[in-house]
């Protein structure tokens, strides 16, 4: 919101400068082909790093990214993992992330990454090439409807038919891509827009107003004024965040009213690290595989403040039962989601640091000692605190994902793919930065997490970067170890290679008498240390629990290009607690028995 | 209890481009709506479209259905009228199979309900019939016992009156 401001002023300043450099030249516009309006409408108003993979209808927007001083590209080894390099790069930046990809296959192989990116509300642009206008429509070579495909999964997209209406549909991309709720936008350029000739003036690239459509929206400061009272009158109060709170970077804000009024707060698999997970106020995450604690104290609030968050499924658990004894105040940036699933009694539309900002100056010195309901909190902490230390000499999994944690620091980004290896990292890792967990939220996309990593480290490229991942995972985007090794990105991948996708076999174990359909893959799945030695990484197999921290100290002080660490770990853990689908978060199990 | 299960005329002003109308009708059939009917046409201004929609359901997702229209981008403006003051009109043309000896009793029938004969040929008489889409089927009602051939309908199309107060909803 602010940015959009500050970019509408730097938009102006350009425009007076060009005009008074190519004076003459000026009121006409620069001539220029389609291809390097879309490049120069990149090096803009995008970022600096674009991933992608060429292709027969993108080649005259290549041919200019080729001649650009500005931009970097990294060439992936599938769309998929550029789609989801691009996502994390945007997601660590919090700029908008750029991907490219032919016509048809190229674009459809996209969609999962920017589903992924929808999901998980990440501003990511994607610009597709088309067949040229005259063939669309036919069933040509490489022709999909890549409109109407990213139609379910996009924030916005478009159809460019004319050059000249290039400037503007790459700078309104990226506005919206980034700006209100974030999310995906997809240019579709045909050929022969990309080969056509446009005048480039800055008046076409800019718009004085965007009709239809609003980015930022006031907060009702009466409503605030409840959330306020609302939190200084409770007795059992619980502050619950999402992903938005870290996108409208209000962690500090958060972390202010946490400590000032003394509130346990829970957060989402997005949230984490917008809240520091290490503080004494955390009460770990809510939901499915959410902390004993956060479940009960959620269950037995007589007040939630919710923020920035869409309360999804697999955070309320069966809806109705879902904080049945509190005032839910909900504050989102989008006003679709209040009321979609949860029914609040404050609906609070607006930016989380604005909302957060605003309680600040309404709460202060409302301190309140609230011991009986911390003591209460601190009870279920002693009842439900998960031992990964039992087990001998065995290999478990949460013990891997501890020791990780042991051996990193605030810096380090992990990336995780889905299933339980995501759950443990969740559970297992702190989290201080909110960028400092990438993973595939709502989408659910086994596959993200080492290509998320690549965008991550190449985002930042002075900061560790790890990504934890199972061994059904790791293969569906293996291939990306080629552009991990061609761009000498020091990624260390923690493979917790349990020879099963382990969170469906839990589910057969649990739900469907143990019948262990489909999901043992040990069979045929490759060493994956020797693979990746293949690939020109480093390959590192841990077996033993005695074997562990040395083998992720040699992998992560491996520099010159990606490493990985094959842990053979126990295949019979899984992950708890657990709430069963459809029901009340409080009813969650602890193990196998408890089922 | 749940609430009863009501139509609820809703209008909105689109951007008129290529590639709106399939955007806004697939949000409808993803996110599960209810869409009792859906016209669409060119306004005064050639840059957008009205659209009127008749939405099925009860107030939350009524509710649900406003939101996600608003939050298109091509979408300018989405009302209510439910509790609106509005005209609303159907068109429908019915293709009545009519001999000598029943012709004029149609053309009667069709005086009374001040629908119109768009056609007629050797045995069929095409009915326009304009008005609220209970008029237009109580007709189609009538009409039945003659024997229909075919009928295209347009769906509902809804305008606001003059608004006395401006409602706070979009």
């Amino acid at each position: 919101m602010v940015q959009s401001k500050q970019n509408e002023k730097t938009s102006t300043a350009t425009r007076e400068r060009s005009n008074s450099k190519e004076e003459g030249a000026s009121r006409k516009g620069k001539r220029m082909s389609g291809a390097r309006a879309v490049i120069k409408g990149i090096e803009e108003y995008g970022p600096e790093v674009v991933f992608g993979i060429i292709g027969g209808a993108i080649m005259p927007i290549y041919d200019e990214l080729g001649k650009s001083e500005k931009l970097q590209h990294i060439t992936t080894t599938h769309e998929q993992g550029a789609a989801h390099a691009a996502d994390a790069y945007a997601r660590v930046t919090g700029k908008p992330g750029v991907v490219f990809a032919t016509s048809g296959p190229g674009a459809s192989n996209l969609m999962t990454g920017i589903a992924n990116a929808y999901m998980d509300s990440s501003p990511l642009v994607g610009f597709t090439g088309q067949v040229p206008t005259p063939l669309i429509g036919q069933d040509s070579f490489q022709e999909v409807d890549v409109r109407g495909m990213s139609d379910p999964v996009t924030k916005h997209n478009y159809l460019v038919m004319k050059p000249k209406d290039i400037p503007s549909t790459v700078r309104e991309g990226f506005h919206l891509a980034k700006t209100g709720r974030p999310g995906p936008i997809v240019v579709d350029l045909p050929k022969d827009v990309q080969t056509g000739e446009l005048s480039w003036r800055e008046s076409d690239a800019g718009f004085e107003e965007f009709e239809g459509y609003e980015a930022e929206i006031e907060v009702d400061e009466k409503a605030v004024e409840e959330i306020a009272h609302g939190l200084s009158a409770a007795e059992r109060p619980v502050v619950l965040i999402g992903g938005g709170v870290g996108q409208a970077g209000a962690s500090k804000e958060l972390m202010e009213l946490v400590h000032d009024l003394q509130l346990p707060v829970t957060s989402s698999l997005m949230g984490l690290g917008s809240v520091d997970t290490r503080d004494p106020h955390f009460i770990g995450m809510i939901g499915m595989h959410g902390s004993g604690p956060a479940n009960k104290a959620v269950a037995k609030s007589d007040f939630l403040f919710a923020i920035g968050t869409r309360l999804d499924d697999r955070m309320t658990g069966n809806v109705p039962e879902f904080a049945p004894k509190a005032k839910i105040a909900h504050v989102d940036i989008d006003p679709a989601e209040m009321g979609k699933i949860v029914q609040p009694d404050i609906p609070v539309t607006g930016d989380a640091k604005r909302v957060l900002t605003l309680l600040k100056g309404l709460t202060e010195g409302g301190d309140k000692e609230r011991t009986g309901w911390w003591n209460e909190i601190k009870g279920w902490f002693k009842k439900y605190s998960p031992d990964t230390e039992n087990g001998g000499s065995v290999l478990k999994p949460q013990k891997v994902v501890e020791t990780l944690n042991d051996l990193t620091d605030e810096d380090t980004i992990v990336t995780t793919g889905v299933g339980q290896h995501q759950m443990w990292a969740a559970q297992f890792h702190d989290f201080s930065r909110p960028e400092q967990l990438i993973t595939s939220g709502g989408l659910g996309t086994m596959g993200f997490g080492f290509p998320a990593a690549i965008g991550a480290q190449v985002a930042a490229p002075g900061r560790p970067v790890v990504s934890v991942t199972g061994d059904g995972s790791f293969q569906m985007n293996i291939q990306e170890l080629t552009t991990a090794v061609r761009e000498e990105l020091p990624i260390t991948i923690v493979v917790l290679r349990n020879g099963s996708l382990g969170m469906v076999r839990q589910w057969q174990q649990l739900f469907y008498e143990n019948r262990l359909v489909e999901t043992l893959i040990d069979e045929g799945t490759p060493s994956f240390a020797r693979v990746t030695e293949a690939y020109g990484g480093k390959g590192v197999t841990v077996a033993k629990k005695g074997e562990l921290r040395s083998g992720l100290e040699e992998a992560l002080n491996y520099q010159e290009g990606p490493s990985v660490v094959e842990c053979l770990v126990a295949p019979e853990e899984n992950v708890f607690p657990m709430v069963p689908a459809g029901a009340a978060n409080e009813d969650f199990i602890l193990g196998e028995d408890d089922a | 209890m749940p609430e009863e299960e009501q139509l609820h005329p809703l209008t909105a002003l689109v951007k008129n481009e290529s590639g709106v109308l399939s955007r806004l009708s697939g949000l409808f059939a993803r996110r599960g709506f209810n869409i009792d009917s859906l016209a669409v046409g060119e306004t005064n201004n050639p840059d957008y479209s009205r659209m009127s929609i008749t939405v099925k359901g009860n107030r939350d997702i009524l509710d649900q259905v406003v939101k996600q229209l608003n939050k298109q981008v091509d979408v300018i403006s989405v009302k209510d009228l439910s509790e609106t003051s509005h005209v609303e009109r159907e068109l429908s043309l019915i293709k009545v199979h009519a001999g000598i000896e029943n012709r004029s009793e149609i053309i009667e029938l069709t005086d009374i309900f001040r629908a119109k004969v768009a056609d007629v040929g050797k045995d069929y008489v095409i009915v326009e019939a304009t008005g609220s889409a209970d008029k237009v089927e109580a007709l189609e009602d009538l009409l039945e016992e003659f024997g229909i051939e075919e009928i295209a309908r347009t769906g509902r199309v809804v305008l606001e009156r003059a608004a006395k107060k401006k409602s706070k909803k979009t």
